[in-house]
């Protein structure tokens, strides 16, 4: 199992460092000088050329992402180009922020979801199992970004009961938590139809599996029946379909956080390609993949811990 | 003697078109082991999973009656099989591979097992690994911690068995105890048996197509063939006077009553089916 950790964790660098040499080569790419971009567009060549210079811009490709890498290990992200401030620092501010908002999102998508998939097998067939899958379906297809509009519009704007923007008032948490409520909201809407068909294909498929009957051969209850020995099992192909689309859900947080203006890792990005402000987004883009790949270790070591014959499985990797 | 278990006239049938059981007559008495033999289709686990009421999806019982000590189950309340189980009645199941759960320790699932027994927790548990010892299992305290992958499969039937044995059901039911096991652990699993009918004074129904398992363990049978009960009487009887001509074949098939050393094993060939039919249940 420790071999197993140690292995994920270092395929897991292995994929931040690929991701460092992927950044700088879009950098070479993609047109525009950022050092001009940051500078503004009465600044002179000489400027330019002394900015470039500042920050590395001159240099080979391999030698800026060794440089990056160096400076990544020792906590240092780069500095601002406009702001002037260390984009660790930036990016420290927000990231709690942000990392608020996926939880509170996907946990009450999560928490809804599940039974609501158990729900819909215990009373398969029925209009209540056909009723919990139209719904399903219908919310798989909106778009977090539509959602996240139409709310704003219903419950802020029309209905004024809730803040449409910004992350509440500092120290007050009941406005924080107002100021939570839509764009969570916004953000598990989806998670709630696409966990809720998951969790039901998933139970569907272990419920007809012998152990099962022999439970029912002992007269266990149905609801324990459900819960320990069928909900356990089906948790695990939903854990691992959810570690893949992990992606998604921060990419959704970028969207949900520009549509209402909150501030976070999202809203820091976007401004950031915006301005051209490369250091402030590759120390983003950085981060959030440092937090996809974290979360991806956990739903595996999650899954090691639920099932034992993988965890035996990996006893010898 | 009154019956432990009576079932009349049973009619099964699977999505309305196929009947797998057809007006099947069965008892089983306390202290006695019942076989039911047949080939595979031949309805003989649809019925015996009609008695608990876990019948495959599709499948429903279009008439007759089941009696568990003289009170019809299946007439009346849907929960009158549901009692039953884990209780008075317990299972043996087929594959002792999937019979467990999978992410659950065996010690786990057999005090959930004893739901309709009295008791805590914990004596459920240092029940279970009594029962695991009673049943012949090496190092019990550990098996019960153990879970069913890191098993080998006599050890699960074995396992399997406790499990039954632990609700004390006055009506054991084994759906094919031995086929999923090979030819060594399948004679221990008979020998297990045989040693255990010594001191369980309820009635056991075995379910099987081999017809040794027959030999050595039940006092009765009942031959099934396409959904019909063609014969029964006691084992001895029909081992060596067999009326109906499908018991004949059935028994020219197993291959430990072969006399001489044959070129191919026997079987049933489809001449002789046309028979079958002609001839009357007894």
């Amino acid at each position: 199992m420790l071999a197993y950790t140690i292995k994920r964790i270092g395929l897991g660098l292995l994929i931040l460092i690929g991701v460092m040499f992927a950044m700088y080569a879009a950098v070479f790419i993609v047109p525009g000088n950022p050092a001009r971009a940051a500078l503004g567009p009465r600044a002179t060549q000489e400027m330019i050329d002394r900015l470039t210079r500042e920050m590395g811009l001159d240099q080979p490709y391999l030698v800026q992402v060794y440089n990056f890498f160096v400076n990544v290990l020792s906590g240092n992200l780069g500095i601002d180009v406009i702001s002037n401030r260390p984009v660790a620092t930036e990016i420290w501010e927000v990231l709690p922020n942000t990392l608020i908002l996926c939880l509170v999102g996907l946990g009450w998508a999560t928490l809804l979801a599940i039974p609501l998939g158990c729900l819909a097998v215990l009373k398969r067939g029925t209009w209540v199992d056909r009723a919990a899958s139209l719904l399903s379906v219908s919310v798989i297809s909106l778009p977090y970004y539509v959602v996240a509009i139409y709310a704003l519009l219903i419950f802020a704007v029309q209905l004024n009961w809730l803040p449409a923007i910004g992350d509440g008032d500092p120290g007050d948490i009941g406005s924080q938590i107002r100021a939570l409520i839509l764009p969570a909201f916004a953000i598990g809407f989806t998670w709630v139809g696409y966990l809720a068909r998951l969790v039901r294909a998933s139970m569907l498929d272990v419920m007809g599996e012998p152990h099962i009957r022999t439970a029912r051969a002992f007269g266990v209850p149905e609801w324990k029946i459900v819960t320990k020995y069928g909900l356990r099992i089906a948790l695990i192909p939903t854990l691992s379909l959810l570690a893949v689309s992990l992606g998604g859900l921060i990419s959704s947080a970028v969207f949900v956080e520009v549509i209402f203006s909150r501030p976070g890792i999202g809203k820091l990005v976007t401004a950031a390609v915006n301005l051209r402000n490369y250091p402030v987004v590759m120390g983003t883009v950085l981060v959030m993949t440092g937090i996809y790949v974290t979360l991806t270790i956990a739903a595996d070591l999650l899954i090691a811990r639920i099932d034992p014959r993988i965890r035996d499985a990996f006893r010898g990797a | 003697m009154t019956a432990l278990l009576s079932i009349r006239d049973l009619t099964i049938d699977y999505a309305g078109h196929v009947q797998a059981v057809r007006g099947a007559n069965l008892d089983v008495h306390l202290g006695e082991a019942v076989g039911l033999v047949g080939e595979s289709g031949s309805g003989k686990s649809t019925l015996a999973s009609a008695i608990t009421g876990l019948l495959p999806i599709g499948a429903r019982i279009l008439g007759g009656d089941i009696a568990f000590k003289n009170e019809s189950v299946t007439s009346g309340r849907k929960q009158a099989q549901q009692i039953l189980r884990g209780d008075e009645i317990a299972m043996v199941f087929q594959d002792p591979m999937t019979a467990f759960n999978p992410v659950l320790t065996i010690g786990d699932q057999l005090v959930d097992f004893q739901s309709r027994m009295p008791g805590k927790a914990r004596e459920k548990y240092a029940r279970a690994v009594a029962m695991l010892a009673r049943v012949g299992i090496p190092d019990p305290a550990l098996r019960a911690n153990s879970y069913p992958h890191e098993m080998s499969g006599g050890m699960r039937q074995r396992a399997a068995i406790a499990a039954a044995l632990l609700v004390n059901p006055s009506l054991l039911i084994a759906d094919e105890p031995t086929t999923a096991l090979d030819v060594t652990m399948e004679a221990q699993i008979i020998h297990l048996f045989r040693e255990l009918r010594q001191d369980y004074g309820g009635g056991i129904l075995i379910v099987t197509h081999h017809l040794g398992v027959v030999a050595e363990l039940c006092d009765r049978v009942y031959v099934m063939y396409r959904g019909e009960v063609v014969e029964e009487g006691a084992v001895d009887d029909i081992f060596h006077e067999p009326r109906h001509p499908y018991t004949r074949a059935l028994l020219a098939c197993d291959p430990a009553r072969l006399h001489e050393r044959a070129g191919y094993l026997p079987v049933i060939t489809d001449a002789e089916r046309a028979t079958f039919m002609q001839a009357r249940p007894r």
